[in-house]
């Protein structure tokens, strides 16, 4: 009888927990919901990808591409209409593959630049960008039997707890730079431009020895996948400060090691190559000031259409 | 399997209730079977090593109890030599392998042995103390050696404390092996409330504090004065929250089963001096060292300087026990340290208080003691926590540089972290504190029995919801004293 009784008041409480979650999903979601927030401009990208038809060169990768080129400049360098899809790094390695792949079309160059050890998902964000862009959530390779589903929910349901928050205590919106307005048509964030940044850049970021293979057999993937549907890939490295970079120096060169043995499609120039002093950047290592990302895109202008001719 | 995975709650469920519903004849092999499952979801291969060591100190088990006089000592450190290779390959040879050429390279010299490229088997220390702990049981007349291979497995592999202890003894554990555990509705209730308990630590109050802490941690020289001193602290009751929030899940998924475990923790910062604290800290491994290790050098009927050798010897082997890195090595060093200063500044420290007046005023006395040995503690802690010794020394000499001017860089967005997580964090740790309180004067599991149906069923409601709510679910964070 006791059993039976535990097993009511387990089921009593799991039944309460889940109803009163999924009426918080339901009822507060929406009136905490912001389509200003930086993540909804998956949504505008990804409408430039559908609309603009042929002659395109697709960036793909996270933020380091936001905050990394100039697509106009590439775009009259290039003669081809520039899609820049990077948007944050913390949606892992699989979305913006996934969400690119999805868009991808026969003629289209596609140019990868994926920040390092880019690798697992942050479900925070994942759940920000879900509930603004309900259809992404195909994009994100999630595993049921990890629990991921469960995890996505559950910070579905803490996102309006937050959210709440700092509605209560400051009435607070989008962010001043990072919102889904600060972006260009072509997907290039510029509402930082002319604004300050942190005072130091790069003493944060510590790499730890990993090998990435299974990561680069996703790129790889993606790429045999592209090619069947008639899209060219390169790939190239993201910006990077060079304090990071001179940290880590040892981690970046071995994966760049593994990059050259295993990836398959042209690499475009190396890790170095796109090592910009710390004066370029704005408030990380990958992200770059307007000066850094003339700077980046002159890198890039100088190597990219030469391999185009070829 | 983590306990704070998905995986882990199907596990429980499935494994408690077959447990119930089984022949007790058979109870036995289900727990062995779901031991080898649940360990083998980190490394598979691993399992070996672990059968290695089983076997070996099963059969030394029986031969110590058949023989007598040397033979008997002989397999005694046939087993702990077994048991000690183990840990020394797996654990320690890297590390002495790089201190020895180091020690060499200073005076021009290179040694050419080898590095071992694997990975430390989870919970290493942890279940081979458990293992040597029984054949020193048998060697001492205080354990009969187990006949039942598969319930001696059981105890070295049982896995609610397989990975990160409690470090049982056989006396406590073996014999609740042939119990007729039948099922009882207290039984589970309290394992379960336990649960949940320690995951409201581990994920709502030491998931969240990981991320400023890693913040500090990670990279200590962008950092000055109070950032050093707040996430020192922070990590105070993040490696508790953690460890003793493992180790609650632990003694709560056995006590479903109706298996009672060592309690591993009592309100160890409450602790009035470094000894105290001890007692209260990591229970079960302070006492396997005691008894171990304390003892049989001397303990404390010797002299005083044999006293102090014992004590830092003791602490010395803990901080190695606790990792092949000099950090370790430098935390159980201070904390034998603080002890030994403890006893030689008894007198003086006695005759301050007298002087002061502040026997008379024994509140006021009890909280200056805490204050005091919760800030030595956190000074160990700096060494526990930093990746080597050169951050440890950096923390160490700059928790009050720009003290003043450094209170800015307390704002969340320089520690990686958010008002909202500030705000959590420091709730939870309200919550904490109220519930360590309470428990010390009485039972909290004991007052809500006696609360009506409802009540009980809104409390464990809000409980859980607390930890939907709360808890740190976008990473899946591993238990500090996994890589133990």
């Amino acid at each position: 009888m006791k059993g039976f009784k535990i097993m009511k008041v387990g089921i009593t409480v799991v039944g309460l927990c889940f109803l009163s979650t999924y009426l918080m999903i339901l009822f507060v979601a929406p009136t905490v919901r912001d389509n200003q927030v930086y993540v909804a401009a998956s949504i505008d990208k990804e409408s430039r990808l559908e609309e603009i038809h042929n002659n395109r060169l697709v960036f793909v990768g996270g933020s380091n591409l936001a905050l990394g080129i100039n697509s106009e400049k590439m775009a009259s360098s290039t003669g081809r209409a520039v899609i820049n899809m990077g948007l944050h790094a913390g949606l892992g390695l699989s979305f913006p593959l996934n969400e690119a792949l999805f868009g991808l079309k026969k003629g289209d160059v596609v140019v990868l630049s994926i920040e390092y050890f880019l690798s697992e998902t942050n479900f925070k964000l994942a759940a920000q960008l879900i509930d603004v862009n309900p259809e992404a959530l195909d994009f994100f390779s999630l595993s049921p039997s990890n629990g991921d589903l469960i995890r996505l929910y559950i910070q579905s349901v803490q996102r309006c707890i937050s959210a709440l928050f700092y509605r209560l205590i400051s009435g607070e919106k989008s962010d001043p730079i990072y919102n889904r307005y600060g972006f260009s048509k072509e997907g290039d964030l510029t509402s930082h431009f002319g604004k300050p940044g942190s005072e130091k850049i790069g003493d944060n970021t510590v790499f730890t020895n990993k090998d990435y293979s299974s990561e680069i057999s996703k790129i790889n993937d993606f790429i045999v996948s592209a090619n069947k549907k008639g899209a060219i890939v390169f790939f190239t490295y993201p910006s990077f400060s060079k304090s990071a970079y001179m940290k880590n120096i040892e981690v970046i060169s071995k994966l760049s090691s593994q990059y050259n043995a295993q990836l398959k499609c042209p690499i475009l120039g190396n890790a170095q190559t796109f090592v910009l002093s710390d004066r370029y950047f704005f408030d990380t290592t990958y992200h770059l000031d307007s000066l850094g990302i003339q700077k980046r895109t002159g890198v890039m202008i100088s190597i990219l259409p030469s391999h185009l001719r070829r | 399997m983590l306990f704070n995975s998905l995986h882990f709650v199907f596990f429980f469920i499935v494994i408690t209730t077959t447990y119930y519903l089984i022949p007790y004849r058979y109870r036995w092999l289900l727990l062995l079977i779901g031991s080898c499952y649940f360990y083998m979801a980190f490394v598979p291969v691993y399992i070996i090593i672990l059968g290695f060591t089983i076997i070996v100190d099963y059969f030394s088990g029986l031969y110590i109890e058949k023989s007598s006089g040397k033979t008997r000592k002989l397999y005694l450190v046939t087993s702990i030599v077994a048991n000690l290779s183990v840990l020394f390959i797996f654990k320690y040879y890297n590390f002495l392998n790089i201190s020895f050429d180091t020690l060499l390279g200073n005076i021009g010299l290179t040694s050419n042995l080898p590095f071992l490229t694997i990975l430390l088997p989870i919970g290493l220390s942890f279940h081979t103390f458990q293992a040597m702990s029984y054949t020193i049981e048998v060697y001492r007349n205080k354990q009969k050696a187990e006949r039942h291979f598969g319930i001696y497995a059981l105890y070295v592999m049982f896995y609610p404390q397989l990975v990160a202890g409690p470090i049982e003894r056989p006396q406590n554990v073996l014999h609740q092996f042939y119990e007729k555990h039948s099922y009882k509705a207290d039984n589970v209730a309290k394992g379960l409330k336990l649960m949940a308990w320690g995951m409201f630590k581990k994920v709502v109050i030491a998931d969240r504090l990981a991320v400023i802490v890693n913040n500090v941690y990670d990279t200590p020289t962008n950092f000055k004065g109070m950032p050093l001193i707040v996430a020192t602290i922070l990590f105070a009751f993040q490696i508790y929250c953690d460890f003793s929030g493992y180790s609650d899940i632990a003694i709560g998924s056995a006590h479903t089963l109706g298996f009672r475990l060592m309690k591993n923790f009592e309100s160890p910062y409450f602790s009035t001096s470094p000894s105290e604290f001890w007692k209260r800290w990591h229970i079960s491994l302070s006492t396997w060292f005691r008894d171990y290790l304390y003892i049989p050098l001397g303990g404390n009927r010797v002299g005083t300087s044999r006293l102090y050798f014992n004590l830092l010897v003791t602490f010395f082997i803990s901080g190695l026990w606790h990792g092949a890195n000099w950090t370790y090595i430098i935390w159980g060093t201070l904390n034998g340290l603080y002890i030994i200063l403890e006893i030689m500044s008894k007198t003086l420290r006695n005759s301050i208080k007298y002087k002061l007046g502040l026997n008379e005023f024994s509140g006021i006395n009890r909280m200056m003691s805490i204050t005091i040995t919760f800030s030595l503690i956190c000074v160990a802690w700096i060494f526990f926590r930093a990746k080597n010794l050169s951050d440890g020394y950096y923390i160490l000499t700059h928790l009050f540089t720009n003290f003043a001017g450094s209170f800015q860089y307390l704002k969340p967005s320089y520690l990686g972290s958010t008002l909202y997580d500030y705000t959590v964090s420091l709730f939870a740790l309200i919550v904490l504190f109220f519930v360590e309180t309470v428990q010390r004067s009485t039972s909290i599991n004991g007052v809500v029995k006696s609360w009506p149906l409802l009540y009980r069923v809104s409390l464990y409601y809000i409980l859980v919801m607390i930890i939907l709510l709360f808890g740190v679910f976008n990473v899946q964070e591993q238990f500090i004293y996994f890589q133990f």
